[in-house]
């Protein structure tokens, strides 16, 4: 049996990032993305905006994934976020398909945005997943194969399909028929 | 639902970017051709983006600050909830019949595994299918339920058995983190993580389990046999 090996160091290697060049050249990528999914013009700028200042919290996985994929992931949980807030079914325009489920999505708790060790317990005993609403979003509304969206989120294609698996009871009749 | 044959919007984004390879570039025009959408790579110039707005530039400001500053306002109390739920639990262990503290609802256990991010201070919890690198530093809870005994042992992609916690009595129902935290090292493909419990566990039946799980093609997914009940986390290693 291996001896577990301790550490006391701890790692420090912040990802430095530009928020000025990346709104540069991806604001108006996540314009069109909150635009398409609010179907608001001044919501859509608002949440645009709060992409940006939550990219902050996500530098590292900067690392892994190119801007375009983790800004996208971000202002889809944004946009999930003040749909939920708005309560507005059915009644923004946009050019989503399968609006109801988008609408139904939103619903759902995401424990994403707290943070602390009161954050990190109810992810881990209660609620959905981080991301799991984001994930289905990618693959049932936006389209992306198993594989683009396991690219996107930064999982492997079984995390994917477990945490849309986790989704699939709790939307029922809304729940795509295309199986994940 | 979404027609599967059409070009999601963020392969489009990302080919306007010029953020695909050539040849994921290629394919993607080829479809958009095909479906005669070719013109879905020209957008309408967006104004408003050859400078960041300063309002948007002072609330970055301000939540670099904040982020700072509860960073430095848990740089202790990270450290020391870590040393005083150690010393707790060794507290509670010793003086406290377990029966006293047991969740009795028949809660199910459950295990988490921390990744430190930037700092010492800050973390995440990671779920199950996650990705991982070497040299990630990772720390390790659990939550025993209404099990007498736990231990936590893992298993990689080269067939190692780590142990991260023998076998030993569940002290409380509540969350118990392990007192220190590992890297990851550089066996590949995964690392799977083993929350066992049950009414007694030996070491003398579960390190042979192990062993055998380790040494299977499929040991990322078998089940750990045994009679004991096991809690599984896997993170991904395969190279992005």
């Amino acid at each position: 049996m291996q001896d577990l090996e301790r550490v006391d160091e701890p790692r420090d290697d912040r990802i430095a990032i530009d928020p000025e060049s990346l709104y540069r050249r991806y604001g108006p990528m996540v314009l069109r993305r909150c635009r398409r999914l609010l179907g608001d013009e001044e919501r859509a700028r608002d949440a645009m905006q709060d992409v940006f200042v939550e990219l902050l919290s996500h530098r590292e996985a900067l690392s892994e994934r190119a801007p375009s994929s983790l800004l996208w992931v971000i202002a889809t949980r944004v946009c999930l976020n003040r749909l939920r807030s708005l309560r507005r079914r059915r009644e923004t325009t946009g050019e989503v398909a399968d609006r109801a489920l988008l609408e139904a999505l939103a619903e759902l708790p995401d424990t994403s945005e707290r943070t602390g060790a009161r954050g990190l317990l109810t992810r881990l005993f209660g609620g959905e997943p981080e991301s799991s609403r984001v994930i289905a979003v990618l693959h049932h509304v936006d389209g992306l194969t198993l594989e683009e969206t396991a690219a996107a989120v930064g999982l492997s294609v079984s995390g994917v399909r477990k945490r849309l698996r986790g989704l699939r009871e709790r939307l029922g009749a809304l729940w795509p028929m295309e199986d994940a | 639902m979404k027609r599967r044959d059409a070009v999601p919007e963020l392969l489009v984004e990302r080919l306007r970017l010029g953020e695909l390879s050539s040849q994921e570039a290629a394919r993607v025009r080829e479809r958009l051709a095909r479906a005669d959408e070719l013109d879905r790579l020209r957008v309408p110039d967006e104004p408003g983006f050859s400078r960041m707005p300063d309002a948007l530039r002072e609330r970055l400001a301000r939540t670099r600050e904040r982020e700072a500053s509860r960073r430095r306002h848990a740089s202790r109390g990270w450290s020391l909830a870590v040393t005083a739920a150690s010393f707790a639990t060794m507290a509670l262990v010793l003086a406290l019949p377990t029966a006293g503290l047991r969740d009795k609802g028949g809660e199910a256990p459950a295990l988490v595994v921390y990744r430190q991010l930037t700092t010492q201070r800050d973390h995440e919890a990671l779920a199950d299918g996650a990705r991982a690198r070497p040299g990630d530093l990772l720390q390790l809870g659990y939550r025993p339920g209404s099990e007498r005994a736990v231990a936590i042992y893992s298993i990689d992609g080269r067939g190692i058995v780590t142990t991260h916690l023998g076998p030993t009595r569940a002290a409380a129902a509540n969350e118990q983190r392990l007192p220190t935290a590992f890297r990851l090292d550089d066996a590949p493909g995964f690392e799977r993580f083993l929350l066992v419990t049950g009414d007694e566990l030996a070491e003398a039946a579960l390190v042979p389990a192990l062993r055998t799980l380790a040494a299977r093609p499929d040991a990322r997914t078998a089940p750990l046999v045994g009679p004991w009940r096991v809690v599984s986390l896997t993170l991904d290693k395969a190279p992005p």
